[in-house]
C-alpha cells in the first residue's frame, strides 16, 4: 500500500518536471489531467474502511479533471492555434535551477510541519512541489492556455495537500476544492475562447501589449 | 633545521651578492641559477631528512636558541614542496631567461629571486607574528617586482598595480588578525573572545594570496604578466603560504565553530567550479592555467572544510585523512601546476604565441615539451596513473565513509569534486590537444625548436616526482605523512588507505601488463599486414585544411554556452553594410567576471565619493599649517 | 577453488562482453521487422579488423598509436574490478567505483585526445562534445552512488550489491527505482546510445563517439569497438545489479542471475533506442540535468525516510 502510493506520488512528481519542460500545450494539458487522476487516486489507498462515498468521488474527480477540463481546454487551443509555447533565453537554465530550488524548499518546508500522515511521508514534499509547480508553470509560460493549465496543477496541488492532512472530513474539503476549480475552468475557459476570438493571438505577451494601447486611449 | 636555516641564509646570500658584485657582470644567469639549485637542494635534502625523522633530526629544533623559529611537521611538508619546486625552476630558469638577458642586466630579477624564497622560508620558519609578517611583506614585495619584469607593457603594469593592492589589503587582514590574536611580544596566545572576527581576517588576509573566489582577481593578471619560471614559482609554492597560513591560523584558533568547517567548505566548493568555469573560456594559456590554479585552491580548500567538518561530528581519523589530503594536493598541486607553466613558458618562448587558438602541431617539433604537459594535464584532471588522482581519492574516501544522515557537506564535497573534475578534463584535454596536436593553425612550426635541455631537465624532474606518487603512493604516503599524527598512523582507516594504495599499484601494472599484451599482439598483427600513412581521411573529406580544424574556443563552445548564463562572452564584430560580400571579422573575449561586475564598480565608486574630499589636499601650505594647529588643538582639549 | 572462480570471472567478462551491443542490434532489428545482425556479429567484426593493417593519418603522433591499446586495456581492467555474479571482482576495496569512474575517464581522455590528433573539426567535434557530456554524466553517477551507499550502508561496489536484495526492494522500492533510472541514464549517456548519440548512423549531426574513432583502422578500430563492449557491461552491471539482486551464494546461479539481468539491460537499451529519437544536441544537458534531478530526489527521499 504504501509503495503504491509512494509510486503515485513518484509519477505525480515526474508530472511536475514534464511541466516546466514540454514546449507543446497539447502535452501540458495531458500531463496536468493525467496528474489529476492521479492524484485522485490517492485517498482511495488511504481509507481503512470500505465506504462507497470515496470512489464515487474518485470517480468524478477522474471524470472531471481527466476528461472534462482538457476537452475544454484542447478546444480552446484548436480554436486560438496556440500549439506551442515561445522559446525563450536560458529557458532550460532558469526551469531547471527553479525546480531544484522548489525541490529543496518543499523538503525543507515538510520537515518542519510535523504531521502525521497516513500515506507516506512523501506526500507533503510533492504537494507543495506541485503547488509550486503550478505557480511556476504560470509564470514561465507565454500562452494563456498553459497559465489556466498551471492553475489547474496548483489545485492539484492543493488536493494532494488535502488528502494528506484532512483525515476526519476529506470528502468535505475536496468537493469544495473541486468546486472551486470547476468554476474558475469555467470562466477562464470562457474567458481565454472569447480573447482568442477577438485578437487572433492568445499569448501573454503579446496581451500585455494591450495595456499600452488602452493608456493610450484613456490618455485622448 | 640547521641545514635548512643555511640554505636560506645561502639565498639571502645570494641576493647581497647579485646586489653588490654581480652587477658588474652582464651575464649573471648561469652563476644565480647554479646557486639558487644547489641551495635548494640542500634545503630539498634537509627538508626530507627531517620529514623522515619527524622533525627531530637536528638538535636544534628544540632548543631555546632560536625561541622565534620552530620547525614542526607541517612546516616541515612545505619547506619540502618549497624546495622541489625551487629546484626544478632554477634549472629551467637557466635556459628560459637567456633570451631576456640579452637584452638586460638580470641580477636585480635573480635578487627578487632569492629574496622571495629566502622569505618564504622564513615565513614557513616563523614563530612570532611580527617575524611573520615581516617576512610575508618581503614575499610580497619580491614577488611584485618579479611580476614586473616586463614593465614596460600596458598589461604588466596594471597587473602589477592589482598584485600590490591585493597583497597590501591582505596584509592589512593579516595584520589585524594577528593583532587580535597574540599577546604584546607578538607570540601566539590562545584566542581571546571575538575569535570569529579572528578568523575572518585570516581567511579574508590569507585568501588574497592564495586566491579563492572572490579574493582572487590578482591571479589571472599576475600570473600572464610575470616571466615562465616566475609564474610557475609564485602559482606553485606563493599561493600555498595562503593555504599555509590558513591552517595556522586553524590551529591557533582552536575551538572550531561549524560555521567555519561550512564557510571554507562551501568558499572551497564555489572556488573549484566556477575557477574551472572561468578557464574553459580562456584562450590565452597563461590564464588558463591561472584559473586552474584557483579552481585546484578550492579542492585543497574543500579538503580543510571537509576536515573541519568531520572533526566536529567526530571523525577524529578521517578529519586528520582529511587535513592529510589537502596538504598532498597542496604537493601535487604544486608539482604539476609548476610543471604547466614551465612547459607553457616554453611554448610561449620558442613560438613567440600565447594563443592556445594559434598553435597547434607542436608536438612534432617539441615532444619532450609536450610529453610534460601531458603528464601534468592528466595529473590536474585527477586521472589515475599520476599524483592528481591520489588526493582526490582521499577526499572521495573520507567523504564516503562520513556519510550518514546529518552529514551533509560530505555529498557537496563529492558533487564539487566529480563536477570539477570532468571539467578539468574538458579544460585540458582542449588545452593539450590544441597546442600540441593536430596541424599548426596560423604558426609555422619550421622554426619552432626543441626547448633547451635545461628547461628540459626542470620539467623532467617535476614529472618524475609526479609520476611517482602517482603509481606507488603507498610509499609515497607513507614517507610524507605517517609522523603526522600518531593517531592516525595507528588507527584502522591508515590500514584501510594503505591497503588501498597497494590495490592501486597492484592496478596500474596490470593495466601496463595488458597494454603491453595489445600492444604486442598488434605488432605482431601488424607485421604481417601494412602500415600505410595517408592524410586523415576524415569521412571522406577532400578538402581539409588546417584553417578548419578545431579550435580550442570551438572546442569548449558548448560548455561556454551553458555557462554563459554565469560568464557571458564579450563578443565584438562590426555591423555588416553594403550589399556584397566583403571581409569582416569576429572576436569574442572570456571577460574577467569578478572583476569587472564586482570590483571595478565599486573602485570606480569610491573614487568618485573620493574626490568630494579632495578640496582638503588644496596645496595652499597655509591651509596645512592651519591643519597642524587644529589638530593640536583639539588634542589639547581631549586631554583636558 | 576461489582463485578458479575469479579466473573464470575474469575470462567470462573479457570474453562475454562483445555480445551485449549484439543483442540491442537484433532489439533494434525485431522493431524494425527485420531479421537483423548476428547475436555474435561484433565478434566477427573484431575478428576480420584484426586481419587488417593500420592506416595512420600523417597528422597523428604518438598519442593516437597508443590511445587504442590504452583504452582497451583500461577498460579490461576497470571491467575486471567490478563484481561479478555474488562474487567481488579481483580487488575490493572502499571507493572502488571512484577508481572504476576514474579509469573509464582516462580512458575518455585518450579518445579525446586522439581525436584531436588527426586534426579534422569531425572529430573534434565529437570530442568536444563527449568532453561535454561527460560533465554532466559524472555527477549524476556519484549522486546515485552516494544513495545506493545510504542505503546500503557500504562503501565498495561489492559490498552495495551484495546489500542489494528483494528484501531491500520491498522497503525501498520508489528510491531503487528512482536509482535504476538515473543509472540507466547515465549508461545510455556514457555508452553513446540513443538518446545521446545514435550508434549507426555516420553523419556529423548524430554522432559523437562514432565520429572520434573515424581515422582509427585495423586492429585500432577492433580494440576501441571490444573497449566500448566491456564500458558497456560495465555500466550495464551496475543497473542490472539492482534490477535483478542476487542472493543465493551458489555461485553458478548468481552468475546466471546476472547475466541475464545484462541481458534484460542490454534489451531495453535496445528498445529505448527503437522508441525514441535522438535528442535535440542542445536538449541533452538539459536531460542529463534531468537525471541528476532524479538522482537528487532519490538521495533526499531516501534521507527523509531514514
Amino acid at each position: 500500500m504504501e509503495t503504491i502510493s509512494q509510486f503515485l506520488i513518484l509519477a505525480i512528481i515526474f508530472c511536475n518536471f514534464f511541466l516546466l519542460f514540454s514546449h507543446s500545450t497539447k502535452r501540458l494539458v495531458d500531463l496536468a489531467a493525467i496528474q489529476g487522476v492521479l492524484a485522485a487516486f490517492l485517498p482511495l489507498l488511504n481509507s481503512r474502511e470500505f465506504f462507497f462515498e470515496p470512489f464515487i468521488f474518485a470517480l468524478i474527480v477522474i471524470i472531471l479533471k481527466g476528461f472534462f477540463f482538457p476537452s475544454i481546454l484542447k478546444k480552446i487551443i484548436v480554436k486560438n492555434s496556440a500549439y506551442e509555447e515561445k522559446r525563450r533565453e536560458y529557458y532550460g537554465h532558469i526551469s531547471w535551477s527553479m525546480y531544484l530550488l522548489i525541490f529543496f524548499v518543499s523538503v525543507w518546508l515538510s520537515t518542519r510541519l510535523n504531521f502525521d500522515v497516513e500515506t507516506s511521508a512523501w506526500i507533503l514534499p510533492a504537494s507543495f512541489m506541485t503547488i509550486f509547480c503550478g505557480f511556476l508553470t504560470i509564470i514561465l509560460k507565454s500562452q494563456t492556455v498553459s497559465q489556466i493549465t498551471g492553475y489547474i496543477v496548483l489545485e492539484n496541488g492543493i488536493y494532494c495537500f488535502g488528502t494528506a492532512i484532512f483525515i476526519h472530513q476529506p470528502l468535505m474539503v475536496e468537493a469544495a476544492i473541486l468546486l472551486d476549480i470547476f468554476v474558475a475552468i469555467f470562466v477562464m475557459g470562457m474567458a481565454v475562447f472569447h480573447i482568442g476570438r477577438e485578437f487572433k493571438d492568445s499569448d501573454s505577451d503579446s496581451l500585455g501589449e494591450l495595456r499600452e494601447v488602452f493608456e493610450e486611449e484613456a490618455q485622448k | 633545521m640547521a641545514i635548512i636555516i643555511a640554505s636560506s641564509l645561502i639565498f639571502l646570500f645570494a641576493a647581497f651578492l647579485n646586489l653588490s658584485v654581480f652587477s658588474k657582470y652582464r651575464k649573471v644567469n648561469f652563476i644565480n641559477s647554479v646557486i639558487s639549485f644547489f641551495a635548494s637542494l640542500i634545503g630539498f635534502g634537509g627538508a626530507l631528512a627531517e620529514l623522515s625523522y619527524g622533525g627531530k633530526f637536528s638538535p636544534i629544533n628544540n632548543s631555546s636558541f632560536l625561541t622565534y623559529f620552530r620547525l614542526d611537521y607541517v612546516s616541515c611538508f612545505f619547506l619540502l614542496a618549497l624546495y622541489l619546486i625551487v629546484v626544478a625552476v632554477s634549472i629551467y630558469g637557466n635556459d628560459y631567461l637567456k633570451k631576456m638577458e640579452e637584452k638586460k642586466q638580470l641580477n636585480f630579477f635573480w635578487m627578487n629571486f632569492h629574496i622571495l624564497v629566502f622569505s618564504m622560508c622564513g615565513v614557513l620558519l616563523s614563530k612570532n607574528a611580527f617575524l611573520f609578517l615581516l617576512f610575508w611583506e618581503l614575499m610580497a614585495f619580491s614577488s611584485f617586482f618579479l611580476v614586473m619584469t616586463d614593465h614596460k607593457k600596458k598589461e604588466v603594469q596594471k597587473a602589477g598595480l592589482i598584485y600590490l593592492c591585493a597583497n597590501g589589503a591582505g596584509a592589512l587582514f593579516l595584520i589585524a588578525a594577528f593583532s587580535l590574536t597574540s599577546d604584546s611580544y607578538f607570540n601566539f596566545a590562545p584566542a581571546m573572545s571575538g575569535s570569529t572576527l579572528a578568523f575572518f581576517f585570516f581567511l579574508v588576509g590569507f585568501g588574497l594570496k592564495a586566491g579563492f573566489i572572490p579574493l582572487h582577481i590578482w591571479l589571472p593578471e599576475a600570473h600572464p604578466a610575470a616571466p615562465g619560471n616566475v609564474s610557475a614559482l609564485m602559482s606553485g609554492i606563493m599561493i600555498k603560504m595562503g593555504i599555509y597560513g590558513i591552517f595556522r591560523a586553524l590551529s591557533l584558533l582552536s575551538p572550531w565553530q561549524q560555521s567555519w568547517g561550512w564557510t571554507i567548505l562551501l568558499i572551497g566548493i564555489i572556488s573549484s567550479i566556477l575557477g574551472v568555469i572561468f578557464a574553459l573560456a580562456q584562450h590565452n594559456i597563461k590564464k588558463l592555467l591561472a584559473y586552474h590554479s584557483i579552481e585546484n585552491i578550492g579542492i585543497i580548500m574543500i579538503a580543510m572544510g571537509l576536515g573541519i567538518l568531520l572533526n566536529l561530528k567526530g571523525f577524529n581519523e578521517l578529519s586528520m585523512l582529511s587535513f592529510c589530503a589537502a596538504f598532498l594536493h597542496t604537493l601535487n598541486h604544486a608539482i604539476f601546476k609548476s610543471l604547466l607553466f614551465m612547459s607553457a613558458g616554453s611554448v610561449m618562448q620558442a613560438s613567440g604565441i600565447g594563443e592556445i587558438d594559434e598553435l597547434g602541431g607542436l608536438a612534432r617539433k617539441m615532444p619532450q615539451t609536450a610529453f610534460f604537459f601531458l603528464i601534468a594535464s592528466a595529473a590536474i584532471s585527477g586521472l589515475p596513473f599520476l599524483n592528481g588522482f591520489v588526493s582526490e581519492f582521499i577526499i572521495y574516501y573520507c567523504s564516503f565513509k562520513a556519510l550518514s544522515s546529518d552529514s551533509l557537506f560530505t555529498v557537496f564535497s563529492v558533487l564539487a569534486l566529480s563536477i570539477t573534475g570532468a571539467l578539468a578534463l574538458a579544460c585540458f584535454a582542449k588545452a593539450f590537444s590544441v597546442m600540441f596536436l593536430g596541424s599548426p593553425r596560423k604558426i609555422k612550426t619550421e622554426s619552432v625548436v626543441e626547448t633547451g635541455k635545461y628547461m628540459r631537465a626542470g620539467m623532467a624532474i617535476l614529472s618524475f616526482f609526479s609520476i611517482l606518487i602517482g603509481i606507488l603512493p603507498y610509499f609515497s604516503f607513507n614517507f610524507l605523512f605517517s609522523k603526522f599524527s600518531p593517531i592516525l598512523t595507528e588507527s584502522h582507516v591508515w590500514h584501510e588507505i594503505s591497503r588501498i594504495f597497494i590495490f592501486f599499484t597492484g592496478t596500474y601494472l596490470c593495466a601496463i601488463f595488458f597494454f603491453a599484451v595489445f600492444m604486442f599482439m598488434r605488432r605482431k598483427i601488424v607485421s604481417e599486414n601494412r602500415v600505410d600513412l595517408a592524410p586523415t581521411w576524415d569521412c571522406g573529406y577532400l578538402a581539409s585544411s588546417p584553417k578548419i580544424q578545431y579550435t580550442g574556443s570551438s572546442f569548449a563552445n558548448p560548455l561556454i554556452e551553458f555557462f554563459s548564463i554565469i560568464n557571458p562572452p564579450s563578443a565584438s564584430y562590426p555591423a555588416i553594410r553594403g550589399y556584397f560580400p566583403s571581409d569582416n571579422s569576429y572576436s569574442s573575449h572570456p571577460r574577467a567576471f569578478f572583476y569587472e561586475t564586482l570590483y571595478k564598480p565599486s573602485i570606480d565608486k569610491m573614487r568618485k565619493m573620493a574626490s568630494f574630499f579632495s578640496f582638503i589636499h588644496g596645496g595652499n601650505l597655509r591651509m596645512y599649517v592651519l591643519y597642524i594647529f587644529l589638530s593640536l588643538l583639539a588634542l589639547i582639549l581631549w586631554k583636558i | 577453488m576461489e582463485n578458479i572462480k575469479l579466473f573464470l570471472q575474469a575470462v567470462i567478462i573479457l570474453f562475454a562482453a562483445p555480445i551485449l551491443p549484439g543483442i540491442i542490434n537484433r532489439v533494434k532489428a525485431f522493431f524494425g521487422g527485420r531479421q537483423g545482425r548476428n547475436i555474435f556479429q561484433l565478434y566477427f567484426d573484431i575478428y576480420k579488423l584484426f586481419n587488417k593493417g593500420i592506416v595512420y593519418s600523417n597528422t597523428t603522433t604518438l598519442i593516437f598509436r597508443i590511445a587504442a591499446p590504452a583504452m582497451a586495456a583500461l577498460s579490461c581492467i576497470a571491467a575486471l574490478i567490478m563484481p561479478f555474479g555474488g562474487q567481488s571482482g579481483l580487488l575490493s576495496f572502499s571507493g572502488d567505483f571512484i577508481l572504476i569512474v576514474y579509469l573509464l575517464a582516462l580512458s575518455r581522455f585518450l579518445l579525446i585526445i586522439s581525436a584531436m590528433d588527426t586534426g579534422s573539426p569531425f572529430e573534434g567535434m565529437g570530442a568536444s562534445r563527449e568532453a561535454q557530456f561527460a560533465v554532466f554524466a559524472e555527477p549524476v553517477f556519484f549522486m546515485s552512488i552516494l544513495t545506493l551507499s545510504k542505503i546500503t550502508g557500504e562503501s565498495s561496489v561489492h559490498g552495495i550489491f551484495s546489500k542489494l536484495s528483494p528484501v531491500l526492494w520491498v522497503e525501498n522500492a520508489p528510491v531503487l527505482f528512482l536509482i535504476v533510472l538515473s543509472l540507466f541514464i547515465v549508461m545510455l549517456c556514457e555508452t553513446s546510445r540513443v538518446p545521446f548519440d545514435d550508434p549507426d548512423t555516420h553523419l556529423e549531426l548524430t554522432m559523437i563517439h562514432e565520429v572520434m574513432v573515424l581515422d582509427n583502422s585495423g586492429p585500432d578500430l577492433g580494440l576501441i569497438f571490444y573497449a566500448s563492449a566491456i564500458k558497456l557491461w560495465i555500466l550495464g552491471s551496475f543497473v542490472s545489479a539492482i534490477i535483478m539482486p542476487r542472493h543465493s551464494e551458489i555461485f553458478w546461479l548468481d552468475s546466471l542471475i546476472y547475466i541475464s539481468g545484462l541481458a534484460i539491460v542490454a534489451i531495453s537499451a535496445g528498445v529505448v533506442e527503437s522508441v525514441m529519437a535522438r535528442v535535440r544536441l542542445l536538449r541533452v544537458p538539459q536531460f542529463l540535468l534531468a537525471a541528476f534531478s532524479v538522482a537528487i530526489m532519490a538521495f533526499v527521499f531516501q534521507s527523509l525516510k531514514g
